[in-house]
């Protein structure tokens, strides 16, 4: 059986295991491939139009996909950590796909990832349906194993995935969802642009997620979304450790999540560090040209900053950009 | 401590007669206007949805009347709005108002952070007042809505045009004068029996559509642009899924068979979405349904721009519409909305399907005839 994966959404995050998963169970892969024009304009047609750009991008990878394979693998992603979710979007993915004409009931191979009650217990949706597949339970659960062991192993691996060798010129953040981030067609190729600028770049992802509970833990609640979790907690890591020499904060238009994490880290950022923050907002219609000039100013304000503070001393208990206290 | 909440409907004047009841000195934040909503839609983030703007300018007008404390609700399911407070709060600081927001969140959440919340609230009151309190105040959130029920009904019906209307806005003006839980449920009886008297036209049929869609667009007059009283002036009679009421019993009160009505219609949105997704969406879907099947002319969804779960809705919305054969409208605000557009879709859509039905009966007479 030929099996499509959207290369979209949450893809960047899993697709080890995906991949491994159904290899191992002996179907035929295909991918939707980068996004493209193309992609991004039969999405935008499908879907509604309120909703955000992943997820009509994630329309048009499966318009994509529909002809060229047996079954699409659609996640229903409920929950990926104890009491989170991701996006009530997520959650609703396949009845959205479904609702918009974009893929049929049977054409459709929906697998729950809910860890909401047990996060370990997370890929119970997978091991049910190898189980199901293959008839033995055994091969099953090894099929199972495998697929966890290539998912940490590429989790640790993106951990440790930032070598501070190659680059004198400094390092920015570059904070948004990694359907965003990795994206190279809806994000224009930023990381590219950062990277000839001869800068690097630093992902949410190359956080420890322990630093990410720190941070988060100062908050007077919890924030329940994983992704915004993550957003904030790498973000005031980095900007509390002085990982990098400048943040940009990068996000959808129509996002839910990233309208109220966006403005908490743009409000510490400006109480307590003051560290060169730019937002950047894509849609469908962003021309390469502003986003450019709009990188380029601020690499312009990285640079400027590092020659007037030469080097980073402070005086006792106080930040080097301002005179506020940050004991 | 002087404690202020933010608007929602009508649940001011529970919320005040409580408050008053237990004694806490409480600041009503003035009626939405649109200075509200500047002042909330300056300091908000640009994308954040239109209830965060709305609540937000609620605050700051009620901390010029000299609030220092605000409860809200809080929920910790995938919708968004269990973030409000930490971010709200974090603007307002940023403002230089440094207020305290109190988050109600459900007991599973955090049980001990709630009883330290509640008990700062009610902080020098023994049990006995606050039990009489609720006591007093818990009937008024249905007597209100059931006033406003009445409106409705009443709205569709009216001979001379305008008189509910009219009447509705003399209790909203009388209710301000009112102290404590007696002399609102007071008030409210003689309205309700003011809004009785008033004369029907005789043999008339109204369109019956059903209203649908995110809780706080739904119940806010101001946010979804007074859609009943347009409707009903239209002359079409409304009936809204959720209302405060609503959210009491199912939520807060042990009213065990409008719990299981519920659940019954959830299940029977489950070929169209099977689990709950935040927000009020699977209610959305399931009460779409169940509007179809108590055999409704027409349903309109309203939700605020860029609500994460009613998005998922507004997909699902159009195959229902078609396998169950009813119209289904949905209605986007956010604080640009304008006036003139909003009543012209609402204009054609309700004449759209006052000319099937006519057209229908025309065939099912014909028919009958041959």
């Amino acid at each position: 059986m030929k099996i499509g994966i959207p290369q979209s959404l949450l893809y960047y995050e899993f697709y080890p295991y995906w991949e491994t998963f159904f290899e191992k169970l002996g179907y035929e892969l295909v991918l939707s491939g980068e996004t493209t024009k193309e992609i991004l304009d039969m999405g935008s047609l499908s879907c509604v139009q309120d909703s955000c750009i992943p997820v009509k991008l994630y329309h048009g990878h499966v318009l994509n996909l529909v002809d060229r394979c047996d079954r699409v693998f659609i996640p229903r992603f409920r929950s990926i950590a104890k009491r989170e979710f991701i996006c009530p979007k997520f959650i609703g993915l396949p009845e959205m796909l479904k609702g918009a004409g974009v893929i049929d009931d049977e054409k459709m191979l929906v697998i729950d990832i809910d860890g909401y009650k047990e996060p370990h217990n997370k890929y119970r949706g997978f091991a049910k349906y190898a189980r199901a597949v293959c008839k033995n339970r055994c091969r099953a659960d090894r099929i199972i194993a495998s697929c966890q062991l290539r998912q940490d192993e590429y989790e640790r691996k993106r951990l440790e995935s930032l070598d501070n060798s190659e680059s004198d010129k400094g390092i920015i953040g570059l904070i948004g969802h990694p359907y965003i981030v990795y994206d190279g067609y809806i994000n224009m190729g930023i990381n590219e642009k950062l990277r000839k600028e001869g800068y690097m770049v630093m992902y949410p992802e190359n956080i420890p997620a322990i630093n990410i509970d720190t941070e988060c833990a100062r908050l007077p609640k919890r924030i329940f979304l994983s992704y915004g979790r993550r957003l904030f907690g790498s973000g005031m890591d980095m900007m509390r450790n002085r990982r990098v020499d400048g943040i940009i904060f990068i996000t959808s238009f129509g996002c839910g999540v990233d309208a109220l994490i966006g403005e908490l880290l743009e409000i510490f950022n400006k109480r307590y560090f003051n560290m060169p923050y730019t937002s950047i907002v894509v849609d469908e219609h962003t021309g390469e040209g502003g986003v450019k000039t709009r990188i380029e100013a601020f690499l312009d304000m990285v640079e400027w900053r590092r020659k007037r503070d030469g080097v980073d001393i402070s005086p006792y208990g106080q930040d080097v950009h301002s005179s506020k206290s940050i004991l | 401590m002087v404690l202020t909440f933010p608007h929602m409907g009508k649940m001011y004047i529970p919320a005040k007669a409580f408050f008053e009841e237990m004694g806490i000195e409480t600041v009503s934040p003035p009626p939405v206007t649109k200075r509200t909503l500047e002042l909330g839609t300056k300091y908000s983030p640009e994308l954040v949805c239109l209830p965060f703007k709305i609540n937000l300018g609620n605050y700051i007008e009620s901390i010029e009347n000299g609030a220092d404390t605000i409860i809200i609700t809080g929920s910790c399911g995938p919708c968004r709005f269990g973030l409000y407070g930490i971010v709200q709060k974090e603007i307002l600081k940023e403002l230089g108002y440094d207020i305290d927001i109190l988050i109600l969140d459900p007991p599973r959440e955090d049980f001990p952070k709630l009883m330290e919340n509640l008990r700062r609230l009610g902080e020098g009151k023994d049990f006995k007042t606050v039990s009489r309190a609720s006591r007093k105040a818990a009937p008024i959130v249905m007597m209100c809505d059931s006033l406003y029920e009445l409106g409705i009904y009443k709205r569709a019906r009216e001979e001379v045009k305008g008189d509910t209307d009219r009447l509705l806005n003399q209790f909203e003006m009388s209710i301000r004068h009112t102290h404590g839980a007696d002399g609102v449920i007071k008030l409210l009886k003689e309205y309700k029996r003011r809004l009785r008297a008033i004369p029907e036209k005789k043999d008339y049929e109204p369109l019956n559509i059903g209203l649908v869609g995110e809780i706080y667009t739904l119940i806010e007059p101001y946010v979804n642009l007074h859609v009943e009283q347009k409707l009903g002036l239209l002359g079409a009679h409304v009936d809204r899924s959720i209302s405060v009421s609503w959210w009491v019993r199912t939520h807060l009160l042990p009213d065990i068979p409008l719990r299981i009505k519920e659940k019954l219609i959830l299940r029977r949105a489950s070929s169209y979405l099977g689990l709950c997704i935040g927000g009020h969406a699977w209610q959305t879907i399931g009460h779409s349904i169940n509007y179809a099947r108590g055999g409704y002319d027409g349903i309109i969804q309203i939700m605020p721009f860029a609500c994460m779960p009613e998005v998922v809705a507004q997909s699902i919305l159009p195959s229902i519409s078609h396998e169950k054969n009813i119209p289904i409208m949905t209605l986007t605000v956010d604080e640009l909305t304008g006036d003139g557009g909003y009543n012209t879709r609402l204009e054609a859509f309700i004449e759209t399907i006052r000319q099937q039905k006519s057209e229908n009966r025309r065939k099912e007479k014909s028919y009958g005839r041959v």
